[in-house]
């Protein structure tokens, strides 16, 4: 009984400061994106606009959730729930620190991998289940695109966990202790932020979305709670996408130096510092970058990006090899 | 809660998804279920240990194969396709079906698995194995030293057969008449100046 009640205690020690991390990410975007277009961005609600994503969040929580007439009810509830779901789970593995993690298992990286493989299905669903051409196209969109991107992602972590020589994230963030695996692997490292725009519909790769196409894509019939859980399941998955970069190339938790200087200063800021590197990334993209074509998309993702990392991945194992440097 | 329960959840939950896949009138219903039975399954494998195996199951069958179902089954109209299923004229096929799968089934139970099931419950065999909590093997690196050691060839031969299937669809698929496509060159674009239309147009 009293392990249900810790395991629950962990659990909500992760999802609360998440979903809050999460509200203050939405009012950074639209800040930065203010700043870069020399406004102000929202700055009523609260001491220079701090409360504006709380608001936000009442304000969709006190609407009314309509329910399309055509739609099939059931399909159309899960789709939300289950995109929400999923961006909270794949949190489970993520180490904070040293020891600061939920659940240590040994195949980490393929759990995560996993779980992004799903999150096709709660976007195909709203996309289906709307009943509604522009939800649609928009679904069919957005889930070819993360399918396609998804192969790219998965050989730049390959590379990676070759250099690591295991799944798990925590020994993948203490193989970085010499050096970060960004500066031998940059060409990677570049590949997996652009993916990273693609596998969660970001700007300039945001074509579900495409306002003037599509109206807003697979979540066009979504009202109230239904679409911010939608969005909160975005977002959420953004910051995982960060903080996933952040653990494969910037060295997790480790400071920059293994000086003391840097060392007082404890694990999970630096790891915060790196996600907020992330974040940031996804956030200038969005305010500076036109929208790609599709066919150029498609074209970025299989023709140049596939065959470049699997190009890098024999160069990593062929180097390893000849040099004997693989670990174990 | 032990393993056992567990188990008996998850088999009889695939069992009902299963069932589900058959019954139910609706493609992309049918289409959900099966989805169920794939990560119901991979449920069981984690439940036997085999986490490399099940988290792959969950990859390759639900994130990929049934994603490519769903969007065939999506395009289908299947709202002018008249959908009602005659189960009762599949039946003798599907015992025939049923007994040949059955058979080795039940010969691979009883060789492999321990048919006593008090060895398996939860008050018998309670002891630790400290061998392999000090010296562990994961079951990726045991599937790694028995694909490079024993099954070599057979691991070159799959290899070699996907990549035929591989230029196969690509041969099959793709339109060899240059005429009929359109390219563009995005070099070739951004490399123009205003000396193309005037060496184009010169002297007209």
């Amino acid at each position: 009984m009293i392990l249900i009640l810790i395991t629950i205690l962990k659990i909500l020690s992760i999802v609360v400061p998440l979903l809050i991390a999460v509200a203050y990410f939405t009012i950074a975007e639209r800040k930065i994106m203010g700043s870069i277009q020399r406004r102000r961005g929202p700055n009523v609600v609260g001491f220079i606009g701090l409360l504006q994503p709380l608001a936000d969040g009442l304000k969709l929580f006190a609407k009314e959730t309509t329910l399309p007439a055509s739609a099939n009810t059931g399909i159309f509830l899960l789709a939300p729930s289950l995109s929400f779901i999923l961006s909270l789970i794949g949190w489970s593995v993520i180490p904070f620190s040293e020891g600061a993690v939920l659940c240590d298992i040994n195949l980490g990286i393929l759990y995560l991998f996993a779980i992004s493989s799903l999150n096709v299905y709660g976007i195909l669903f709203a996309g289906w289940s709307s009943n509604s051409k522009y939800a649609y196209l928009g679904a069919l969109r957005s889930a070819a695109q993360m399918i396609s991107y998804e192969i790219s992602i998965g050989f730049t972590v390959l590379s990676v966990v070759i250099c690591a020589g295991s799944f798990n994230l925590s020994t993948i963030v203490l193989a970085q202790k010499k050096i970060w695996f960004i500066f031998p692997l940059l060409p990677i490292f570049i590949i997996f932020y652009v993916s990273m725009l693609a596998e969660t519909n970001r700007h300039p790769f945001d074509l579900p979305e495409a306002e003037a196409e599509l109206v807003s894509g697979y979540n066009v019939e979504y009202s109230a709670m239904t679409f911010a859980l939608f969005f909160l399941g975005e977002y959420a998955n953004m910051l995982l996408m960060s903080t996933l970069s952040a653990i494969l190339f910037l060295g997790g938790w480790l400071p920059p130096l293994d000086i003391f200087f840097f060392n007082i200063i404890p694990g999970p800021i630096w790891l915060s510092l790196k996600i907020i590197i992330g974040a940031t990334f996804f956030i200038v993209t969005r305010a500076t970058l036109p929208r790609y074509r599709y066919d150029q998309l498609m074209f970025l993702g299989w023709k140049c990006f596939l065959p470049l990392t699997l190009g890098y991945l024999l160069f990593t194992v062929g180097i390893l090899i000849s040099f004997n440097w693989l670990p174990n | 809660m032990n393993s056992n329960t567990l188990f008996i959840i998850f088999s009889s939950l695939l069992v009902f998804c299963a069932f589900m896949v058959i019954v139910s009138k609706h493609p992309v219903f049918s289409l959900l279920f099966l989805v169920g039975c794939f990560i119901f399954s991979s449920f069981l494998l984690f439940l036997l240990e085999c986490e490399f195996l099940a988290l792959l199951f969950i990859v390759i069958y639900v994130g990929a194969i049934a994603v490519l179902f769903l969007f065939a089954i999506m395009m289908l109209d299947t709202k002018s396709i008249n959908l009602s299923k005659n189960a009762l004229k599949y039946i003798p096929i599907g015992f025939v079906f049923f007994i040949f799968f059955l058979i080795p089934l039940l010969n691979l139970v009883s060789d492999h698995f321990n048919t006593n099931f008090l060895a398996n419950s939860f008050y018998f065999n309670k002891y630790q194995n400290w061998y392999d909590m000090v010296d562990s093997v994961s079951d990726v690196e045991v599937y790694g030293h028995v694909l490079y050691s024993y099954f070599v060839l057979h691991f070159l031969i799959a290899g070699f057969t996907l990549l035929l299937v591989l230029i196969g669809v690509v041969y099959l698929t793709n339109n060899f008449n240059k005429s009929q496509i359109l390219e563009q060159s995005i070099s070739k674009q951004l490399s123009r100046n205003s000396s193309f239309f005037f060496d184009k147009f010169d002297g007209k």
